[in-house]
């Protein structure tokens, strides 16, 4: 391999790639100064990069404004103009009457759709299969384990 | 009962904000759409994937925001910038956090990078998440995350060398 085919190497090593080639990439750095200098500056900058971004302060969670925009967003989904209010109360109204003179019922009652559309409205933002809170919490911490190295990472590229 | 938000906020949240600020520059936009990326996994919590890890997860929430307001702001944004003074510049937070000038210079050089490349570089300098799930969090090849983090350095490196930060 040649320098330039190992400074791809070299970088997925920075970079803490668990599947980059750590030994040959230490091994070509032990005798090649160019490397050597190009390690240094791709860790620079990362560091460089990570020390920007992490000393930026989040602003504290505002639970009760993420509340109610989620709220606002589910009222906002059932406030329409007034005329199309009136229309559809009369249609409402008429389709009753229909129903009920034929004695028929056709209507679905769904107790979950409003929570479907929540989901749907989601889904094309990220991959979605159902799961609860109580989920989450303990993906939350199988998440910390993983990290501190207790547990094999299952998304790591190792053999 | 919602416990678990605040838990994923104490975790996650400052990633979060940083690789927003990192995607968007405005501060007043990545507050903003932090608070909505943590909304949007409030309303979708029952619709979390076992499959992935609740910081990828949420990173993907973050980045979709991020590409939107991205998208609607592209008139008015320009690309090429005078790095130098948007380091300077007043009032960024940049310069109450105290960080240093080189650090600030990198930061600036981002937004030079494309989104692709740039939101490659903060999920894996800030989150440290690996080529395979970053190629998660954005849908694409794992290789195509590669060759885009090493773009995305290369890039950096050479804009910081005209700006006579690195040698
Ligand atoms: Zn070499």
């Amino acid at each position: 391999m040649n320098c330039q085919e190992y400074r791809r190497e070299i970088i997925d090593m920075a970079a803490g790639e668990p599947g980059a080639n750590t030994e040959g990439s230490r091994a070509h750095l032990a005798g090649c100064d160019a490397c050597r200098r190009e390690l240094d500056e791709i860790t620079r900058l990362m560091d460089g990069a990570g020390r920007a971004l992490s000393a930026l302060q989040a602003p504290p969670l505002e639970l009760s404004r993420v509340r109610l925009r989620h709220a606002g967003k589910s009222v906002h989904r059932w406030l329409v103009p007034g005329w199309a209010t009136a229309a559809g109360i009369f249609i409402a109204a008429l389709s009753g009457a229909l129903l009920g003179y034929m004695g028929a019922h056709t209507g679905r009652d769904n107790p979950h759709s409003r929570q479907q559309v929540r989901l749907a409205e989601t889904k094309s933002d990220f991959w979605t299969v159902r799961t609860d809170s109580a989920e989450l919490l303990r993906m939350l911490a199988l998440q910390d384990r993983m990290r501190q190295g207790d547990l094999p990472d299952s998304h790591s590229d190792k053999p | 009962m919602e416990a678990w938000i605040d838990d994923l906020y104490r975790r996650h949240g400052s990633a979060v904000f940083s690789f927003l600020r990192g995607m968007v520059r405005d501060s007043h936009a990545a507050e903003d759409l932090m608070q909505e990326t943590f909304a949007r996994a409030l309303a979708a919590a029952d619709g979390f994937e076992a499959r992935a890890l609740p910081s990828t997860w949420l990173f993907t929430i973050a980045r979709n925001l991020a590409l939107n307001h991205i998208r609607s702001r592209r008139h008015e944004a320009s690309r090429r910038c005078d790095l130098n003074s948007i380091a300077a510049a007043g009032g960024d937070p940049l310069e109450k956090a105290g960080i240093d000038d080189e650090a600030a210079l990198v930061l600036a050089a981002l937004v030079t990078l494309g989104e692709e490349k740039r939101e490659v570089f903060l999920l894996k300098v800030i989150e440290g998440l690996t080529y395979r799930e970053i190629a998660g969090v954005i849908g694409c090849p794992m290789g195509t995350v590669q060759s885009r983090f090493h773009r995305a350095l290369g890039e950096l490196k050479r804009t910081l060398e005209r700006e006579g930060v690195q040698k």
